[in-house]
């Protein structure tokens, strides 16, 4: 297993092999295994939202915020569908897991399961590349290993989607089993599935999973597990990050230009050892047509139906 | 350059007061000689342990991380984090240094040990071992004689999966020799790779055959190889685009390709024209039809079908022509039924494929455009054109019952210069237009508008929306609480 080589391949977007996928995939759930439900992070960090297979700006993210020599991450998931090389972020990012451990800490997103990648991207993205659908399988038993949430110093609960009525302390999170699918109820599925706004009380999801919730759950959140602020991802904030409830819960967003035509910017949030809050905001990368790099890969794919 | 990276350390650690001495407080000097290298070594730093021993570098490692480190180097030393390194070292005795081996992640663990101050502040000893506990649970062996490349390789992709790669493989070494040998001509393969093409079984003369094919038709169609290796002097790009080609070609792998280009210019020709009289006068359309009906027509319709992605209309036309096709065949010539059928599927396959952003942008423009041109927008033709199942002449026969009054308008029209065999049939194709029609002033919406659109233009006027998922409520949907 050459990391320093496979990191360099996937950061041109390389094809790599089945059997380096296989063994990148075992070793990280290796490191995974060992990672509590909720693992804890020291600060200095930086708290990434999520990627969405757009592995130009994944890039240009590491640049930004310092490099993972430099800096610890704490990725909130989503780290694959929708974009176009959903398979070299995640990779890339298991591999950065895997040369610097106590660096790169991975959250599970509502995007990390069978189901939804069958759907938005990534099986097809693999299926694509690799005619078959193992390196997909590989990746998903990986999914299963994923935290569910981090905790900054005890006082940052960092988690991809939000609260669950289920869920009144950091500990009963611990007592999930994680190590499954993502079931359609329940604390794991709601921590990965819900969204806040400003609602009086527990609300139904218009995502069909996971609940809305408001400033009073995460306020009896705060005060409970006495941290002071819930970092998550999972919405779309056209302006990269957005602080809610009296800064008591952000959402941060890590995909610039979402979907590549949303127009919007990213944001990375670096926590300091005072846990000062700072915001890095980013552009996406400039698609360059016709390029080996194109981000957007319609000329050449569109062949397909050609034949 | 050893000398100079010396002096640069020394004169950072005579800057700082807590390390007694210019080793990194690293008591024996055999492990700092060796993390001092390691750290130093820009690549292939794993070598290192090649020249090493776990039963020699361990147990120095080992002493270093539990007394030296927390005693010596960091200011406060906690009995609860001394009890985690005892595990630690406990740990890799255990599972590593009895078994002779290193841990996978053993450079981490000998870049945190030889400078924890890189990382660390002086009284960070918890985060160190944070840090060192997170690199040190873990069971597999560092596997040094590990040399597989991870990159996908043309032989490998032949070997492994193939013609396909036997294409580019072949093409490129009488293109250019050295390409193989830079092992750079695979450049952006994987966006380009086509799945089915893996299921047929590679034959044993197919390299040669593909040669011989590929000589030819570089030499006859020019492929975009030509152009792209003057335009564009970027090897990358240009040996990317190559390879693209090339497995184009040896996808095809047979004569469709030749045909393809081949026709293509022709083929335009007769669509433009083919489209200006479409709507006027279907009879034009069905005379041209049993003209072209001799020559091998399948991948012109399609090719055509899909190079004009601009106009709708071919798509439309072809969509009724190969419905009007499908009849002649079930009708009257059977023969030639399999061709026609193919080519049936053919013309649906650009409504199979998935949209991506960009087609979505390209149809709205287009079905704006007719819009405003027309009453109804190609699309929904052949929209229902697909339900209608045009194969079974049951269905046709019914549709053909219920619209008979449309019938007699059009007929005049077929009658008049329309050959006797097919007027049967022009009724009913035009039968199917019609209600084709209706069907789609009813439905309203294109089918070729992709849901999450309308979610993107909402997303552009609110802040914060669950764009993201809103409309996953397929898996997890059903949840009833």
């Amino acid at each position: 297993m050459q990391i320093d080589r496979t990191i360099s391949l996937l950061k041109q977007g390389k094809h790599i092999t089945e059997d380096a996928v296989y063994a990148l995939c075992l070793k990280s759930q290796e490191l995974l295994m060992t990672e509590a439900n909720v693992t804890h992070v020291d600060t200095p960090v930086t708290i990434c939202g999520d990627i969405h297979g757009q592995l130009h700006d994944l890039l240009t993210l590491f640049d930004k915020s310092g490099g993972v020599e430099k800096t610890r991450y704490v990725f909130l998931g989503d780290f694959v569908d929708r974009g176009f090389y959903s398979l070299e972020s995640f990779l890339l990012l298991i591999c950065y897991k895997l040369k610097y451990p106590d660096r790169i800490t991975l959250i599970r997103g509502n995007h990390e399961t069978r189901q939804i990648t069958k759907v938005y991207g990534f099986y097809d993205e693999i299926m694509r590349k690799y005619g078959n659908s193992n390196v997909w399988r590989y990746c998903c038993e990986v999914f299963d290993y994923l935290s569910l949430g981090a905790i900054i110093n005890n006082n940052i609960f960092c988690v991809h989607g939000g609260l669950s009525p289920d869920v009144n302390t950091i500990e009963e999170i611990r007592a999930i089993d994680r190590k499954q699918e993502v079931p359609h109820e329940g604390a794991m599925c709601d921590l990965l599935w819900s969204d806040p706004d400003d609602v009086e009380k527990w609300s139904l999801s218009p995502r069909g999973a996971g609940f809305v919730f408001g400033q009073n759950e995460v306020n009896q959140f705060l005060h409970t597990n006495k941290v002071e602020l819930i970092a998550r991802a999972h919405q779309l904030v056209m302006e990269g990050y957005k602080e809610m409830f009296d800064g008591g819960l952000v959402t941060v967003w890590s995909a610039p230009n979402y979907c590549y035509r949303c127009g919007n910017v990213a944001a990375v949030l670096r926590i300091e050892d005072d846990l000062q809050r700072n915001y890095t905001i980013f552009d996406a990368v400039q698609p360059q047509d016709g390029v080996g790099n194109a981000i957007i890969p319609t000329k050449k794919s569109q062949m397909d139906y050609f034949l | 350059m050893a000398d100079a990276v010396m002096k640069d350390e020394d004169l950072r650690l005579t800057d700082d007061d807590n390390v007694s001495n210019n080793m990194n407080g690293i008591k024996s000097e055999k492990l700092y000689d060796f993390l001092q290298t390691l750290s130093t070594c820009k690549t292939n730093a794993l070598n290192n342990f090649k020249e090493t021993t776990p039963k020699d570098l361990l147990p120095l490692l080992l002493e270093h991380l539990l007394v030296t480190i927390p005693n010596e180097l960091f200011l406060k030393n906690s009995a609860q984090d001394q009890e985690r390194l005892q595990e630690i070292n406990s740990w890799i005795t255990e599972k590593f240094l009895k078994l002779d081996q290193f841990p996978f992640t053993i450079l981490r663990i000998c870049q945190l040990c030889y400078d924890p101050f890189k990382y660390f502040k002086i009284n960070e000893l918890t985060k160190f071992v944070n840090a060192i506990e997170k690199c040190c649970v873990v069971t597999s062996a560092l596997d040094i004689n590990d040399d597989k490349d991870p990159e996908v390789k043309n032989n490998d992709k032949s070997k492994n999966n193939g013609h396909i790669y036997n294409g580019t493989k072949t093409n490129n070494a009488t293109d250019d020799t050295s390409n193989i040998e830079s092992g750079n001509n695979d450049e952006d393969v994987s966006l380009v790779k086509i799945p089915w093409i893996d299921e047929v079984e590679a034959d044993p003369e197919f390299p040669q055959f593909l040669r011989d094919i590929d000589s030819i038709m570089s030499v006859n169609f020019g492929y975009d190889d030509g152009e792209e290796d003057e335009d564009e002097d970027m090897d990358g790009v240009q040996l990317s685009m190559e390879n693209d080609n090339d497995i184009m070609m040896g996808n095809s792998s047979n004569v469709i390709v030749e045909e393809y280009y081949e026709n293509d210019g022709d083929n335009e020709a007769d669509l433009n024209n083919y489209n200006g009289l479409a709507h006027s006068n279907i009879s034009i359309t069905d005379k041209e039809l049993d003209v072209e009906d001799e020559a091998d027509e399948d991948y012109n319709e399609n090719a055509s079908d899909n190079a004009s992605d601009e106009d709708d209309d071919d798509e439309e036309e072809n969509g009724l022509e190969s419905n009007y096709k499908a009849h002649q065949e079930v009708d009257d010539e059977p023969p030639v039924q399999v061709g026609q059928g193919q080519r049936l599927d053919e013309s649906k396959t650009p409504r199979k494929r998935k949209p991506t952003e960009l087609d979505i942008f390209d149809y709205n423009d287009n079905s704006t455009l007719n819009n405003n041109n027309e009453l109804t927008t190609p699309k929904k033709h052949k929209q229902d054109d697909s339900t209608l199942v045009i194969e079974s002449p049951i269905i046709t026969t019914t549709v053909e019952n219920k619209s008979v009054s449309v019938v007699n308008d059009k007929r005049d029209v077929s009658d008049t210069e329309i050959h006797l065999e097919s007027k049967a049939i022009t009724d009913k194709k035009s039968t199917l237009n019609d209600t084709s029609v209706a069907g789609s002033m009813v439905t309203g919406t294109s089918m070729l508008y992709s849901p999450c659109d309308e979610n993107v233009v909402n997303v552009n006027t609110e802040k914060i929306r669950a764009i993201t998922d809103i409309n996953e409520t397929s898996p997890l949907g059903n949840k009833t609480r």
